[in-house]
Order: C-alpha cells, then sequence, then structure tokens
C-alpha cells in the first residue's frame, strides 16, 4: 500500500502546534536523513539529532501510527513529521525495503498488541446486567443531576427576571461559577453551553437575542430532560449526552449504529484552549453520503489515539453515537488502505437542497449546532474588498462564511465552481477545504 | 420575537403587560405547554423560536457573479520551483527570488494559483517588477479583488491605451492611475499634463509625486510650466522630483539658473581648474527653491562643498567639455585636490542624470582607485560606484575587478558591484583564487573571519557565479580543514567554524540556483 499522502499541507495538519510544524519543515530534507525506508506496511529513517545516536523514526502506514526514539514529548514529534516531509517531497530518496530489525520488531508488536485487543473485545461484548451498586450510583447521579438542573432554572428565571443587560458588564467569571456548579451536579454539558456563552455579550450588533436564544435553548433542554420519557428513546440518548452523560466505547459499540463506508476525511479543527485538547474530525461517507464527526480529547501534550489524514479517504467502519439524527462516531476499525481524495465527494447540488438538510436534522434533534456541509459547483463570491466572503450556487443562492482571509481559496478558484466542504454553525460557514480538478486544497 | 427580547434585556420584573409572542407558529406550540411563571414560558418561546428560524433559514441572494478568470496562456511552475520559491517569498534565501523570477518568465512559466496571495502580498518595488510576468492570468484576475494588490495594474503592457483609460483615470487606484498616465505620456504628453492638471489641487501629496514621475516619459520643453510650478509644491515630496525633470530640459530656465551658479564655481584659465564653491546660500531662498538642500544629507562633507556638489549634479557633464574645450579624463585630472570628491561626486551625478555615456568609464575609472584619489569612504562612493558599474561593459569591469584584487583589500566590495553573472571567465579565477587561498590559509589568533575579503565575498560570489561555474564551486566541497595535531586548534575553533559556516552557505546558496536552473531546464 506505502504512503498515500500527497502533500505537505497534509503532513503538516497532522503537526500538535504551529512550531512543530516549523520544525518539521526543517527536517523534511534528505540531507538530514539516514538508512530510510519503505514497504507495504511501514516507513522509516535515522535522524540524527543533538545526541550520540540518531534517533530512528518509523510510521505505521495503516494506521499512520507514528513513534520516534527522540524525548519530546510531543506526538507526533518533529521527526516524524519530518520523514512523512521527506516521503512526501522526495519519494526518490525513500527507496522500498527490507524493514531493519528495529522497525520490523515494532511492526510484529503492533500486530500482536491489536490481536489481543480483537480478542478482549469479543469477550467483553457479552455484556453483564448492571449490578445492584452500578444501579445505585445511576440513580444517585440522576438526583444529584436533577437538583442541579433545578438550581440552573431558578437561575436562568432571575436572569430574565432581572434583565438581560445587567449580564453585558459581568466578567467571565459571571458564567464560569454558574458552569463550575454544574460540573459538580454531573452535568458538564451544560457547563459546556454557559461557557461558550460568556463570549456572547457585546460580540455582535445582536448580542442580546443571541444570547437569549442560547439561554432559550438551554430551558428547552432542562425541560425536555424532565419529561424525557415521554419523548422517542433515540432523542432520550441525544438529551442524555447533551446534559452530560457520556458513553464509553463499549456503550457505543454496544449500541450505536455501525456504518461501513469509504469515508472521506474533509477537515480537522483543533480546540486546545484547556487543559484538554479537542480534535475535530469532519467526515463524509463515499457510498452513503453521510455525515460524521470525530471528536478526539487528549491531555496536555499526549496524542490523540487515531490519526485521520485530512484530504484522504479509507474504508473503515464508523460507530455513530445513538442519537435521533447521528452524527458523531467513533472509529471502529479501518478496512482499506488510506489514500488521497481525488474524486469529487457527496454534496448538496444546491444550498437550498443542504438548507433543507438541516432543517431535517433540526426537526429530530434540535439542539444540533454545527453541520458539515458539502456543496457541489459552488463559487467562492469576495465582495466589498474582501471584508464580506460569501459561496454562491448555480442558482445564485448564497451563505456567507465565516470572517477571515478566503484569498487562498478565491485565488484557487478562479471564480468557476468548486466542490466545497465546511462547517456549518446556523450564521457562517467556516471553510475546510475544495476539490478543484482532482486536487483537494486544505483551507 | 423583537419584543420578547426588548422585554428579556430589561427583565420581567420592570413590566406590568407581558405579552409574550413572537408570531410564528411557535406561539401555537406554547400554548401545548402548560407553563405559568412568565420568565420560563419566555425562555421556551425564545429557544424554540432560535430553532424555528435555523431551521427556516433563507439564503442571500447573488443574482450575478463575477467574470471568472481567463484562461492561462503560461503553464505553472513545477512543484518543486513552487516549493522553493514559495520559500523565498517567506524569506528565506530572497536574495535569490529575482534570479528565480526573472528564470522563470525567461522560460514562459507562471505561479501556481495557491501561491498568489502571498506573491501579491509582497512589498518590495524590485521583487514586484520581477513577480508580474511569472503572475498569470489568475494574477492578474485576483489582484482586482484587493485593494492592497493594486500595484499589479501599474505594470500592465505599455503600449496601446485601453479604451476606458479615462474612466480608469477618474476612478481607479492610485496604481492603476499612475499605469494609465503612464501610458499616455508615451503616446500623447501633452493629453497627460492637461489630465494632470486638471485634478493637480486635489490630490493628496504622495499621489501627485508619484504622478509627477511620469513625467521623465515624452518630457519636453511644454512641461516647464507645470515643473516650475511643482516648484513651489507644499509637499517636500513633489518639491524634490521637479529639479531633476528639469535639469533634463536644456532650455529651461531651471537649466540655465544651475548654468549660471555652475559657471561661478568653476573657471578654467592658463590650463589651471579653480574651484570656488559658494560662501554662502542660506539667505538666498531662491537656491532652496530649485531643490538645493542646505544641510548636508551626509556627515564628514562640509557644507560648502555639498552646495557645490548638488548644483553640478543637474548640469549636463558634457556642457564643462565644450566650456573648457577639455575630454572627460582631462577634466577629472585637473581638478585640484582640495574639492575634488565634491567635484567629481557632483559630476558623476549629473552624468547619471544626464546619461552622459562618454563620461562613465572616466568616473568610474576614478570611483575605483579610493586610495590614489584620496576619496573618503562612505556609503556615498558604493552608491555611486554601482550605479557607474552597471553601465560599464562586463568585461572592463571584470577586468578592473581582478586588478583591484591585487591592490587594494576593498576588492570584496568592488565585485559586489560587478553586473551578474559573472563571466565564465571571472567565476573560474574567482574560484581558481578562492581554493588556493584557502588551501593555504593559516588562521591565528589574530585573523578575524569578518575582515578577511575572501569571507566577505563569499556571500557575493554565491550570487553571482554563473551556472556554468557551479559544477566547479561545488565539487570537491571547499571546506577549511582543522590541522589534527595542532594545539592550537581548539583557541581557534571558532573561526574555523565562521569560514565553514558561510562555506557551507555558499554551497547551499549554489545548490539551490542549480536546482531552479535544473528545473527549468
Amino acid at each position: 500500500m506505502g504512503l498515500q499522502l500527497t502533500s505537505s499541507d497534509q503532513v503538516l495538519a497532522l503537526a500538535p502546534d504551529s512550531d512543530s510544524a516549523k520544525n518539521a519543515k526543517a527536517l523534511g530534507t534528505t540531507k538530514k536523513w539516514k538508512n530510510l525506508g519503505q514497504n507495504p506496511e511501514a516507513l522509516w529513517g535515522e535522524c540524527q539529532g543533538s545526541g550520540k545516536d540518531p534517533y530512528q523514526v518509523r510510521v505505521d502506514l495503516s494506521t499512520l501510527t507514528m513513534t520516534c526514539s527522540c524525548p519530546s514529548r510531543k506526538a507526533p514529534c518533529k521527526h516524524c513529521l519530518g520523514l512523512l516531509l521527506v516521503a512526501v517531497d522526495t519519494p526518490a530518496a525513500v527507496p522500498t525495503a527490507e524493514p531493519p530489525e528495529w522497525v520490523a520488531t515494532w511492526l510484529a508488536k503492533r500486530a500482536a498488541v491489536s490481536k489481543r485487543k480483537e480478542t478482549q473485545a469479543q469477550k467483553t461484548t457479552t455484556s453483564e446486567s448492571p449490578s445492584a451498586e452500578q444501579k445505585k450510583r445511576a440513580e444517585k447521579r440522576l438526583k444529584q443531576v436533577l437538583k442541579g438542573l433545578d438550581r440552573l432554572d431558578l437561575w436562568l428565571n432571575d436572569l430574565v427576571r432581572n434583565g438581560l443587560a445587567s449580564v453585558e458588564t459581568q466578567p467571565a467569571r459571571f458564567w464560569e461559577e454558574q458552569a463550575a456548579q454544574m460540573t459538580d451536579a454531573q452535568a458538564p454539558g451544560i457547563a459546556t453551553r454557559l461557557r461558550r456563552m460568556a463570549g456572547i455579550p457585546n460580540s455582535s450588533p445582536n448580542w442580546s437575542e443571541k444570547l437569549l436564544v442560547q439561554l432559550g435553548r438551554l430551558a428547552l433542554l432542562t425541560h425536555a430532560f424532565r419529561q424525557s420519557e415521554k419523548l422517542e428513546p433515540v432523542l432520550q440518548e441525544d438529551i442524555r449526552q447533551l446534559v452530560g452523560w457520556s458513553l464509553d466505547q463499549e456503550e457505543v459499540a454496544a449500541r450505536g449504529e455501525k456504518v461501513t463506508d469509504d469515508w472521506i476525511i474533509l477537515g480537522q479543527r483543533l480546540d486546545d484552549d484547556e487543559k484538554v485538547r479537542a480534535q475535530w474530525t469532519w467526515m463524509v461517507g463515499a457510498q452513503t453520503g453521510r455525515p460524521a464527526l470525530i471528536l478526539q480529547f487528549a491531555f496536555g501534550q499526549t496524542p490523540f489515539k487515531d490519526v485521520f489524514p485530512v484530504g484522504t479517504h479509507q474504508e473503515a467502519d464508523l460507530i455513530f453515537y445513538p442519537g435521533a439524527a447521528p452524527q458523531r462516531a467513533q472509529l471502529e476499525a479501518r478496512r482499506g488502505e488510506i489514500l488521497p481524495l481525488r474524486e469529487p465527494f457527496p454534496g448538496a447540488e444546491t444550498i437550498e437542497a443542504f438548507l433543507a438538510s438541516v432543517a431535517a436534522m433540526l426537526a429530530r434533534q434540535p439542539w444540533q449546532d454545527r453541520f458539515l456541509c458539502t456543496l457541489r459547483d459552488v463559487i467562492p463570491i469576495c465582495d466589498n474588498q474582501g471584508t464580506k466572503w460569501y459561496m454562491r450556487d448555480s442558482k445564485g443562492d448564497a451563505l456567507p462564511l465565516a470572517k477571515g482571509e478566503h484569498w487562498r481559496m478565491l485565488a484557487v478558484s478562479g471564480g468557476m465552481p468548486v466542490d466545497f466542504a465546511g462547517e456549518w454553525d446556523g450564521e457562517v460557514l467556516r471553510p475546510l477545504g475544495v476539490l478543484i480538478d482532482g486536487t483537494y486544497y486544505l483551507l | 420575537m423583537d419584543t420578547i427580547v426588548a422585554l428579556a434585556l430589561v427583565g420581567t420584573a420592570k413590566h406590568n403587560t407581558l405579552d409574550i409572542t413572537t408570531d410564528t407558529p411557535v406561539d401555537a406550540l406554547m400554548e401545548q405547554l402548560s407553563v405559568d411563571e412568565i420568565e420560563r414560558k419566555l425562555l421556551l418561546s425564545a429557544g424554540t423560536w432560535g430553532i424555528y428560524r435555523q431551521a427556516g433559514q433563507v439564503p442571500e441572494a447573488i443574482p450575478t457573479a463575477p467574470e471568472a478568470a481567463p484562461t492561462e496562456s503560461l503553464a505553472a511552475c513545477s512543484p518543486e520551483i513552487a516549493k522553493l520559491v514559495e520559500s523565498m517569498l517567506k524569506g528565506e534565501h530572497d536574495e535569490l527570488l529575482p534570479e528565480a523570477l526573472e528564470g522563470m518568465q525567461h522560460v514562459g512559466l507562471r505561479l501556481p494559483y495557491e501561491l498568489l496571495p502571498v506573491a501579491l502580498g509582497t512589498q518590495s518595488k524590485e521583487i514586484r517588477a520581477a513577480l508580474f510576468p511569472v503572475l498569470g492570468e489568475r494574477g492578474l484576475w485576483l489582484s482586482r479583488f484587493n485593494p492592497s494588490w493594486s500595484w499589479v495594474a501599474q505594470f500592465l503592457p505599455q503600449g496601446s491605451l485601453p479604451a476606458d483609460a479615462e474612466a480608469t483615470w477618474q476612478e481607479g487606484t492610485p496604481g492603476q492611475r499612475l499605469a494609465i498616465l503612464r501610458l499616455l505620456r508615451a503616446s500623447d504628453p501633452a493629453k497627460a499634463r492637461d489630465w494632470l492638471l486638471a485634478v493637480w489641487k486635489q490630490e493628496k501629496a504622495e499621489s501627485r509625486a508619484a504622478l509627477l514621475g511620469t513625467f521623465e516619459v515624452g518630457l519636453s520643453a511644454d512641461d516647464e510650466e507645470l515643473l516650475e510650478k511643482a516648484l513651489d509644491d507644499r509637499a517636500a515630496g513633489v518639491r524634490s522630483i521637479a529639479p531633476t525633470l528639469l535639469a533634463r530640459i536644456p532650455a529651461s530656465a531651471f537649466a540655465a539658473r544651475m548654468r549660471t551658479r555652475a559657471d561661478a564655481m568653476l573657471s578654467h584659465s592658463k590650463k589651471v581648474l579653480t574651484v570656488t564653491p559658494p560662501a554662502d546660500i542660506d539667505k538666498d531662498k531662491v537656491w532652496q527653491r530649485d531643490g538645493i538642500v542646505v544641510k548636508p544629507a551626509y556627515s564628514g562633507v562640509g557644507e560648502r562643498a555639498w552646495w557645490m556638489t548638488q548644483v553640478l549634479s543637474f548640469v549636463p557633464p558634457t556642457y564643462w567639455e565644450e566650456r573648457f574645450g577639455m575630454t572627460p579624463t582631462k577634466l577629472i585630472d585637473a581638478v585640484p585636490g582640495e574639492w575634488r570628491n565634491a567635484v567629481i561626486e557632483g559630476w558623476a551625478r549629473a552624468a547619471l542624470l544626464h546619461e552622459s555615456s562618454g563620461w562613465i568609464q572616466p568616473l568610474w575609472d576614478w570611483w575605483c582607485n579610493p586610495k590614489r584619489n584620496k576619496i573618503t569612504y562612505g556609503n556615498v562612493v558604493y552608491e555611486i560606484r554601482q550605479e557607474l558599474a552597471k553601465r560599464i561593459p562586463q568585461q572592463i569591469a571584470e577586468q578592473r575587478a581582478l586588478e583591484l584584487k591585487q591592490t587594494s583589500s576593498d576588492w570584496s566590495s568592488a565585485i559586489a558591484e560587478l553586473p551578474r553573472p559573472w563571466s565564465k571567465d571571472f567565476g573560474d579565477n574567482y574560484l581558481a583564487n578562492l581554493r588556493a587561498y584557502i588551501g593555504s590559509l593559516t588562521i591565528t589568533t589574530r585573523s578575524y573571519p569578518y575582515n578577511d575579503p575572501w569571507y566577505q565575498s563569499l556571500e557575493v560570489a554565491a550570487m553571482a557565479l554563473p551556472p556554468a561555474c557551479f559544477a566547479a564551486a561545488l565539487e570537491p566541497a571547499i571546506v577549511l580543514k582543522a590541522e589534527e595535531d595542532d594545539k592550537t586548534t581548539n583557541n581557534l575553533s571558532w573561526q574555523i567554524q565562521y569560514w565553514n559556516t558561510e562555506l557551507t552557505k555558499f554551497s547551499e546558496v549554489l545548490r539551490i540556483r542549480q536546482r531552479l536552473i535544473e528545473e527549468m531546464a
């Protein structure tokens, strides 16, 4: 199979931060490397660092799992990325070869571990019914959450009674305190929503309307949670997850829907303003056309569990979290090889059709606020000297783009129709990439 | 919904009439909920309304899309070239950028689309000129959308004036207007002058200066009136550009005024050239009106000498040939010692301004001999010498640089001024000498690499060696070896390291240039 990444952009998108990307670029030249080699399973090389012995760098090509013998705690480290850059930029410098001993043993060990996991997984699927103690714990948590929500509702009412105008001058602590209480009440999903609201006051001319709507949606959530027995079971799943019941992998595997498809990785976003880094990866199924969002979390510098190179596709089993309009998913198994994205991906033919699909999703799960937007044959429009940007379809309908410099997209499009992928938050589109003549440009 | 937002902003506590309706189907839904508390009802209505609105979102309408970019006539450069140029645009070895871009233009390649935003963001005038030919149709198209990229317009092909020239002149960006005026100057200078006159008063100082600069195209006596007026302009930028133009109109009153002033400074009788710089000009604002600056622009120059240099720099040097019946070489030799620098600098500047070809080589010869001619060092010398060197035939210039190497420790700056790329002969000669020098170099505690002209020359040579010399320069690599058993080696290691760092850089730049040439072949 061999390495299927095609551009240095794709490689650099795997970097944990901009410094790593910069340092990796410096290592992306053949001069820095010895004993470079690859075979269908792996890619390896030795990089002379500041120490006596060169660092040994290896990449498992089926999953893009990378390791390096350097002491850096960043993952992937600059050496791993540097090796990938060399392989992408100067493939001739990385000959096909038999893996040296230090690569072969590593590959063998990985194969053994994954086999052990498989057998373990088979064992655990025989689930047992919850013990009495587990039941008791669950009941206790439910009580705690309900108590927390009661307090939240009182607080919400107070806000409206005293007027939202007073919120304008409140510091971030005002929201943080309430969020912390929700965390204590074991409703972290609500805590996250509250923290997000801190950014709304004064952020736009109609901030008061935006804030009121968000507070209202929160009220709807507590309302729905109390009445959840009246709702269909799948929506109950959503509501529990929104309030903060997290599902572990086994639960998702047991209750979620498994979809096998050729998954196209369209874009990625990293949130690392807190101690926990969150990675959002947007995909679409080539056959099913289903959007999928894979959220991964990691503490500090620890790497994310799975590597998803943007602008590639791979046959894989995803399991969607149970819910009324499933979007979030987890990776169950990779089936095929990682291939570069060259063919058009599924997308709406018109903006009208895309907005209709958003409405349909909202009808099933009204708290969703982020959607994958894939559009066929749309034109980027630069208006008012680059201060306003749109994507326009062939009918003349347009959606505004997020604030920013979209010059690169305009340059590669040349004002001609492109296939577009972006994230829609109900107000603006944030571009992820465009496909033009078989090349996917990351944005 | 607006009423609900207003109510929520002020607070339900301060209101008596509490009407929670959104005038949407949401109200009917809310009826079905048995919620008594007014605050709760308000919140639930607002939340539901938010979802209702999001689900019913209507796209904006953009009836017409702007015209797409035209088809390219040039091919995109290879990804390898693109990568090199991109890193140069971002500042890495950007000294190689002009060569890379000119090479691309030469073989008819353009930049790939992705690089255009970075390229268009370039600030340097020199690089912009080199970028223009490789922007392709896409680059021209793209530049129209961003006001800070309007510089592209001024490079649009000279020659025929576009049909909408007048509209562009009235409404275009500063860059476009400049380009149009320059074009018009070439075909119809009088009309261009009329256009500029019509808007002269309302233009900003900055653009007045830039627009007036186009008068160097099609300059004639008819322009004198406007240029004389420009001498009294409130903006210093405009005032400084007018004299250089007026001086080039031989019949102008300005040229006559300068000649009169200069005549009082230089006289020739009984084979002696007498130099009499002005004693004082401060009282006389007329000199200043003609662009003579009172305070010397660089230190080490006396005021009187400075005034004289400026006056002489406006008078065509051929004037002195006729007046005194002497050749340029004889005139240069005749200047007495005390004022030699000031007079010859004035002549050199005048020769450059008036393109007096007969003067270039004699002047350059003089500037190349700083020791013999007791030229006080300074950036001025380099600046003038470099300008003169550009106008000297390559072979002569290189020959002179070789001679200098024997006599002057300053030859590294002389070779920096040579036209590039060097001839193969000169390159081979340089490399042979470099190898010999490095091979026999003994480092002592008192040798400082950065004072060594060979060390100083490496950066220039890496840029100036012609492709025909690359192989010889790179193979085998030139390195400075430390004597293994030399006890002093450790103390000298920093010097050796300095040398080898510079030598590595030398090879690195050459290798990049080689790759560029190979990729463009």
